[in-house]
């Protein structure tokens, strides 16, 4: 029978919340009687008092961890927000978290509306987003009534409040959270490969888990980068463009839950964690690169290139291994910076141009109507 | 799209070759893009006929069915199919060895832990394992296929009959017309003539033309290389190259033979390892398609057909035809003004029937990257992008089959085990090896399940398995994989019988002729 060694002890250091959501999701998928879960609570370096944006993919955190919207209403003040403001080069733009339009026919609306615009219709793309009619609107709408709605939303959340409410939860699970002023880690013994000092305490770890913004630990037991080395993770850090923060970094840990390695192990799962890991900040670095315009970054970034040439050609976007935006989000950025593609999508022709002007303005009065019903809520 | 846009925008398509991927590519683009103005042309010679081979498919080829309007009853009556939900595996790990690579998932994932560490859990401690089975015990069309049973899975994913997808086996012969019949009510002008001149521009080297023996000459704005291994356009007169992928997957041959179909009609595939290569056998509603493919470094023509005929399970309806390849790739699939789709763009072997799928991926590709006018240098480079990574994580998963073996029983076999192999390939061993996971991608056509299949039905044990597994109780576990295995059990069984469905749903054949 094979031996098969669970970490006895993970141990995370960290603070706000990032540290809180780390904790509540290893807390929620790796403990067992055999692995405790010890969570060094730092000194509040972390926290920014202000809000913060969770794209569409934390509510499947928030699933997992049974976390209901009235407790994310209630203690993390959420709200749901349907696209996130960033800056770039030329001023601050809207990405919106759900599609323009509907594809039809094969192609994807905006080469639909590209069309239009040749035929003579005068609106902007923007005419046929839910999300950004929405978002523009005037009124902030309640969770339960967004969530019934059917358009994929995100939440600002206080940042503050949703740390206590998922540290709460890591506690709830079973993780043992500790307030710590001072920490280090130095590489341990033969039998537990690091040895944790928090002010006056002593522990031993399997496993160790950096999850400060700057790597504050990292350092010390030889991790230069993000990334998985030895049996210690230095989870990643992004904040541009808004609402990455959180995504990112869940993506992170529940890649390394999927690579749980055992005891003592681990070098296969290690290499897959990182090559996953680098391709996912890839594309978060394409974003901000695009975003930032800078032409010699932009050069060396194969994909980004790709990204641009292609859509500058014939309005398709195409899709790498591990992409974090969705295609709105990507179509939204170079549109505002590459301008209208050369061509529309070859299928796009298969709608009539008298049929497509009908559909187009058919689309852009159910939007308004929308936005008119929920002005009035 | 401007005035001067509108004059260079790409009206006329040629395709060459009337072949399942000349077929298939007319049907797709002229159901797709043929109300836009676009002229498709296909020409093929009646004299060099087509490479006839090629009946096993993959799900994929349902979603094209669907988009192109193909109803499924007719195509089925059309091209004397039969269903198919997995191809059974034998004598690959080890000789007496054999396993099903099943269209679908095994067991329930929980937690967010895969099914087989639960599994391998189980199977790795003594008191538990006796009473754990196999692993196919728990895929339902695994099942199915031993039972010989067949229904369209259930749309309520809270089914256990929702957990299978099913691709189709049919006559390759019928194949093509009834592509043909599809297409050309869609408005495609077949010719019929061997192509024997390629005129080029003398400037750009873009494929102006093509002659035919009678004289007619046709142009186009792209041209759809589709002529089998001829690589008329593509290699030619582009001369674009082949990226040979031999030292990896080195059979070379095949010899192909059609026999009486007996006994139970049985819904999937099987390749049986032989010593040089290996054999399939594909059941169709009237006959049995069978193979061998094999290595001329290796075996000889002769031994290679003793070993197919010897094996037949009824008797043969034609001369045994042999058929000879080369594994690998052209360079660039688009080149020029050409794009090569079916065995003109590459052939990797037919163990995972995957090459009508990569046909299938050329047109939908196409259709996506379909350029408006002529300049096609941006359409073609991600055309090429994408098609080579299918190609090269087919190609992984191929080399795992005959890689992952404990044969040694011949010199095939023996450089199989031990040549070395790409390191993207070694590296998804390693980690399934240490840890039972499976890299992921998501582009590409082989999934968790299929890579699982093939590991643990070829002996690729992990060595653990995903501690969380521990965390649940091994009584309830047991409790629940007994179950679970009932409950696929019961669900198999209830299916309707293979022959039968096809009876009962006018899917009897009715193959067209091939002037209709
Ligand atoms: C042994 C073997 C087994 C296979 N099994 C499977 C399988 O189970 N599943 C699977 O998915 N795939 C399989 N394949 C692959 C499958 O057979 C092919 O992908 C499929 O048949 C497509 O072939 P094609 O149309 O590219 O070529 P062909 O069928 O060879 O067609 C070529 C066409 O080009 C025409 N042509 C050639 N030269 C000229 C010219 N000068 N002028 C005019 N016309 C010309 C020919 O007349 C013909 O119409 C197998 C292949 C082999 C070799």
């Amino acid at each position: 029978m094979t031996h098969i060694a669970p970490l006895r002890t993970i141990v995370l250091a960290g603070s706000g919340v990032r540290l809180a959501l780390c904790a509540a999701l290893i807390a929620r998928h790796c403990l067992s009687e055999a692995t405790k879960i010890i969570v060094l609570n730092c000194a509040d370096a972390d926290i920014v008092d202000a809000d913060m944006i969770l794209r569409p993919d934390m509510q499947r955190l928030h699933n997992d961890l049974q976390i209901q919207v009235d407790a994310l209403q209630s203690r993390a003040k959420a709200r749901a927000v349907y696209a996130v403001d960033c800056a770039y080069d030329g001023g601050r733009i809207a990405l919106p978290f759900g599609d323009y339009g509907m594809a039809r026919d094969g192609a994807a609306f905006h080469h639909h509306w590209s069309k239009g615009k040749g035929l003579g219709q005068p609106y902007d793309l923007d005419q046929y987003s839910p999300s950004l009619a929405i978002h523009h609107g005037k009124s902030q709408l309640p969770l339960a009534i967004a969530a019934q709605i059917g358009i994929g939303f995100g939440l600002q959340v206080d940042r503050a409040g949703y740390a206590q409410l998922l540290l709460a939860k890591a506690r709830d699970l079973g993780a043992k959270i500790v307030s710590a002023a001072q920490v280090t880690v130095r590489k341990g013994s033969a039998d537990y490969p690091y040895s944790i000092t928090m002010d006056s305490a002593q522990f031993e770890a399997d496993f160790f888990i950096d999850v400060s913004r700057s790597g504050q630990w990292a350092g010390s037991i030889g991790l230069a980068e993000t990334g998985w080395q030895d049996h210690s993770l230095y989870l990643p850090y992004s904040d541009q463009p808004q609402g990455i923060e959180a995504s990112h970094l869940y993506s992170a840990i529940q890649r390394f839950i999927d690579m749980l390695p055992t005891r003592g192990g681990g070098t296969a799962e290690r290499r897959e964690y990182n090559r996953l890991a680098q391709e996912q900040s890839e594309r978060i670095a394409d974003m901000v690169c695009l975003l930032g315009n800078d032409d010699k970054s932009i050069s060396q970034r194969p994909a980004l290139r790709r990204k641009i040439e292609v859509f500058q050609t014939c309005g398709r976007i195409p899709v790498e291994d591990y992409e974090v935006f969705s295609p709105a989000e990507w179509l939204t950025i170079l549109l505002t910076k590459c301008g209208n593609p050369l061509h529309h999508d070859r299928l796009a022709d298969r709608l009539s141009e008298q049929d497509l002007l009908i559909w187009l303005d058919q689309l852009r009065g159910k939007i308004g109507q929308l936005k008119r019903q929920l002005e009035s809520i | 799209m401007t005035a001067a846009n509108m004059q260079d925008r790409v009206k006329n398509v040629v395709i060459i070759g009337g072949g399942t991927a000349g077929w298939m590519t007319a049907a797709g683009l002229a159901s797709m893009l043929g109300q836009t103005g676009l002229n498709i042309t296909l020409i093929e010679s009646e004299a060099i006929g087509i490479v006839g081979v090629g009946e096993a498919t993959l799900p994929h080829i349902r979603l094209f069915n669907e988009t192109i309007g193909v109803n499924e009853a007719e195509f089925m009556a059309a091209t004397s199919a039969t269903f198919k939900l997995g191809i059974e595996f034998c004598d690959w790990g080890r000789l007496g060895d054999s396993y099903i690579h099943p269209f679908g998932e095994f067991g329930l994932a929980n937690e967010g832990v895969a099914f087989h560490h639960y599994w391998r859990c189980m199977q790795d401690d003594a008191e538990t394992a006796p009473d754990i089975g196999a692993l196919d015990e728990y895929s339902l069309p695994i099942l199915a296929c031993k039972m010989a049973k067949f229904q369209p899975p259930s749309e309520d994913p809270r089914s256990v009959l929702s957990t299978y997808r099913y691709a189709y086996q049919f006559d390759a012969l019928q194949y093509a017309p009834f592509m043909r019949d599809h297409a050309e009510k869609r408005g495609v002008t077949r010719i019929e003539g061997k192509v024997t001149h390629v005129d080029q521009d003398s400037g750009t080297g873009d494929i102006l033309s093509v002659t035919m023996d009678n004289g007619q000459s046709i142009s186009g704005d792209l041209f759809i290389d589709c002529t089998g291994f001829f690589g008329l356009l593509i290699e030619k007169t582009l001369e674009t190259g082949y990226d040979e992928w031999s030292k990896w997957l080195p059979c070379d041959r095949a010899v192909a033979v059609p026999c009486e179909h007996e006994g139970t009609l049985l819904p999937y595939t099987r390749a049986t390892a032989d010593k040089a290569g290996w054999r399939w056998r594909i059941p169709l509603q009237h006959r049995t398609g069978n193979g061998h493919v094999y290595s001329s470094g290796f075996t000889s023509d002769d031994a290679a057909t003793d070993s197919l005929l010897a094996n037949l399970e009824g008797k043969a309806l034609a001369d045994p035809r042999q058929l000879r390849f080369v594994t690998g790739k052209r360079r660039k699939l688009w080149n020029r003004n050409c794009i090569a789709i079916g065995l003109s763009g590459g052939f990797l072997e037919p163990l995972e029937s995957t090459s009508i799928y990569l046909i299938q991926e050329g047109v939908t590709k196409l259709l996506e990257m379909f350029p408006q006018t002529s300049n096609f240098t941006v359409h073609a480079e991600e055309y090429n992008r994408r098609m080579d990574l299918e190609f090269e994580r087919i190609r992984d998963f191929l080399i795992l089959h005959y890689h992952a073996t404990e044969r040694d029983d011949s010199a095939f076999w023996n450089y199989m085990r031990t040549m070395d192999i790409p390191d993207s390939l070694a590296e998804k061993i390693e980690l399934f090896k240490s840890s039972g996971r499976v890299a992921s991608y998501n582009h590409g056509l082989f999934l968790m399940p299929s890579w699982v299949a093939v590991y643990i039905g070829q002996r690729v044990m992990p060595q653990r398995y995903d501690w969380r597994a521990d965390r649940l109780d091994k009584g309830h576990i047991k409790k629940h994989l007994s179950g679970l295995r009932n409950h696929m059990h019961q669900a198999a069984m209830s299916m309707q019988d293979h022959a039968s469905y096809i009876q009962n749903n006018n899917m009897a054949r009715r193959p067209v002729t091939a002037a209709s």
